[in-house]
């Protein structure tokens, strides 16, 4: 690592965390989005810093381009008054920190024993390579993530439908509501 | 290179089938005339394609175990078996669907979708053979699995359900997702040919990333399963989603996890040749001790006090779990065989009690337990066949219940008795058969409870009878003589568990 790359990487962690904590300790939800878009594209700079060009990318475009404004559509859209703020309670701010105290500590066990194995073997492998293991070695995963992605489509189709109720069609026997 | 391709997908042509089916259903929507079928008729003749083709290539493939798609999947008896199993549970929940009229035609077509897409999640997890495979066929079967849960849409309770499972379902997937990247560094590739060398470098030093990636997984795994601690999900699930759903949830999904969960910790342990086998053996064996008590015990506990069908079975469903793995606990090959039995016996006792569950609420508009009231007065074909389906889960003999706790208790005993000399072993087996036969007679407290709701209760005057047309009486027949069937015929069955039981060998690099 040269001296450049320590800066950089420094540079780059402290936004990324700095979005993190702002998620956490803002209390607007609109807020809370931003700060989080800020953490997202930290860690894409992150996987840039690394070399992975390909997962930076794809971190930015799923992650900040779609899930973000997907949040904040659906933020801006469904927040009533109610929900603007987000106000967590003492046992909530406890078990909070006790997961987030416990992953803390296996990350913190585990992260620094790990040797690395990616920078012995030099470049990280970019879109060409990662194209062609798509449809060699792994085509069977690409292929079913299609087709998986096509029913989950079609789920979310069907959850957002409204149900018509044509009179020549069966009724469905609904469950009456419990209490 | 595409030799290989066409052998690989000739291996995995029943998927390869349900695959075509969803794009076909889909494309089918396009025509006005198709759109208003009912296309549960279509998936069934889908499904049963798939199976004939499955049930055809056991000759061929059971006896040996091959690596497909670049060592992604493993095609052997024992995957086979499981993938059968998954095909009949498919079938058995959309004859369901007809028979209950849910779905109706309109939103036919994107139930079978969600089903079937499920199932060729479930069936790739069944036969994974790398992370990679595992962590993305389990979201495949989990995603419209969710869906699913929240099919009724205008249920609060439903839209409630799914929404938990989501949320836990996602938390689970990013632990186990973490749980894997650990392994893959540890050991620098994701197979499960690999995994023997994750919990101890040499037989003197644990490796602790390996060993807490492999628990990561198994936590992951287990919420899958429904073990305690990570049930929470399942009796609120089971309640909210329609009893058809929730039927498949505890039928087909458990058996894929299980498969995939036995197929991973005979992986982690390693052949009986690897230095480290015993040592794995003997952590994974106390944590399957106990995980699985605590599990089979807390399911049944809670189950005596529901009093919602749904919710009470689906606290059965995870004391049955607990039971699973306790049955995995001796890590050999020969000893998944009872648990493929449980599978087969499981699938009709269990389809057939929530294929009654929802034929009782279309007709009386609820899932309480004094539904059943007397059920064996009013319709005494549905109580009798409840009766025998109950009995089993109870394990009665001589229904198949009876015969695959029997071959369960065997094996863990077995397992202490035939290893001479290794009194750790002894002492788990020992104490995990104290457990497991305390936990049968807790269980036959709510079973029986069921029974004497049904033959001693006085039915309530407004209660209505439950028609059953005659197909469906001969739905509920098959249903019935498979589980006095298979409790009858226990050699042949036996004998073909153990034919793919054995199958699961590690293949080495």
């Amino acid at each position: 690592m040269s001296v450049l790359d320590e800066i950089l990487f420094a540079i780059v962690a402290l936004g990324t965390g700095l979005g993190a904590v702002g998620v956490v300790f803002t209390r607007n939800i609109v807020r809370q989005a931003v700060c989080l878009l800020f953490t997202l594209i930290g860690i894409s700079m992150l996987y840039f810093l690394l070399g992975a060009e390909f997962v930076g990318a794809t971190q930015l475009i799923v992650y900040v381009g779609g899930t973000m404004v997907l949040v904040i559509f659906g933020v801006m859209l469904t927040a009533r008054q109610e929900f603007v703020t987000i106000r967590a309670t003492p046992v909530e701010w406890f078990t909070a920190g006790l997961l987030g105290l416990g992953l803390f500590t296996i990350l913190a066990k585990t992260l620094p024993a790990l040797e690395s194995n990616a920078s012995e073997k030099g470049q990280l492998p970019s879109t060409g390579p990662i194209g062609v293991a798509f449809l060699t070695k792994y085509l069977l995963p690409f292929e079913a993530i299609s087709l998986h992605l096509l029913v989950v489509l079609i789920g979310a189709a069907y959850l957002a439908r409204a149900k018509k109720r044509p009179s020549d069609l069966p009724k469905i026997p609904l469950e009456k509501e419990e209490k | 290179m595409f030799s290989n391709l066409l052998r690989d997908c000739q291996l995995a042509l029943p998927e390869l089938i349900l695959s075509g089916a969803i794009i076909l259903f889909l494309l089918a929507r396009l025509f006005s005339t198709v759109r208003r079928l009912q296309i549960v008729v279509p998936a069934v003749i889908g499904v049963a394609i798939a199976l004939g083709i499955s049930i055809d290539s056991w000759s061929e493939i059971a006896s040996r175990s091959q690596l497909a798609f670049g060592g992604l999947l493993r095609f052997d008896g024992f995957g086979l078996f499981t993938r059968i199993f998954l095909l009949l549970a498919t079938m058995v929940t959309l004859l369901t669907g007809l028979m209950t009229g849910i779905p109706d035609r309109e939103d036919s077509a994107d139930y079978v979708t969600l089903l079937l897409g499920s199932t060729v999640g479930l069936m790739f997890l069944a036969s994974s053979h790398h992370l990679l495979m595992l962590f993305l066929s389990a979201e495949m079967a989990s995603l419209p699995a969710y869906a699913l849960t929240g099919f009724f849409k205008g249920k609060r309770k439903g839209s409630e359900a799914a929404l938990k499972y989501v949320v836990y379902g996602s938390a689970a997937s990013g632990v186990m997702l973490y749980g894997i990247s650990l392994v893959c560094a540890v050991t620098a590739s994701a197979s499960f040919s690999e995994l023997q060398r994750v919990i101890y470098i040499d037989r003197d030093n644990l490796n602790l990333n390996g060993l807490i990636g492999a628990v990561l997984i198994f936590v992951g795994l287990g919420f899958k399963l429904a073990i305690v601690p990570f049930h929470f999900w399942g009796p609120d699930a089971f309640e909210g989603a329609p009893a058809e759903v929730a039927g498949f949830l505890s039928v087909a999904s458990k058996g894929a996890a299980l498969a995939i969960t036995a197929r991973f910790l005979l992986a982690l342990v390693g052949p009986y040749s690897f230095e480290n086998a015993y040592i794995n053996m003997i952590v994974t064996g106390i944590v399957l001790g106990f995980t699985g008590t605590l599990t089979a015990t807390f399911g049944n506990l809670m189950a005596l006090k529901q009093t919602n069908l749904k919710r009470l079975l689906a606290y059965s469903t995870i004391a049955h779990a607990g039971i699973m793995l306790l049955a995995m606990i001796p890590l050999q090959n020969r000893a998944m065989a009872p648990i493929l039995y449980y599978l087969i016996g499981y699938l009709p006792a269990n389809l057939g009690i929530f294929a009654a569950i929802a034929l009782i609420r279309n007709h009386m508009n609820s899932e309480a337990i004094s539904t059943l009231a007397g059920l064996g007065t009013r319709s005494p074909a549905i109580a009798a066949a409840l009766t025998f389906f109950l009995l089993s889960l109870l394990g009665l003999p001589p229904l198949v219940g009876f015969i695959t706790k029997f071959q369960i208790f065997v094996s863990i005993y077995e397992m202490g008795a035939l290893t001479g000399g290794l009194d750790l072993l002894k002492i788990i087996s020992i104490s995990v058969l104290v457990i497991a036969g305390l936990n049968t007679a807790i269980g036959a407290g709510y079973y029986l409870k069921l029974i004497k709701y049904m033959y001693l209760h006085e039915s309530p005057p407004e209660a209505p009878k439950i028609p059953l047309h005659l197909g469906y009486q001969i739905f509920f027949a098959i249903l019935v003589g498979t589980v006095v069937g298979l409790g009858i015929m226990i050699d042949p069955v036996t004998k073909l568990t153990r034919l793919a039981a054995n199958s699961l060998e590690v293949i080495w690099k």
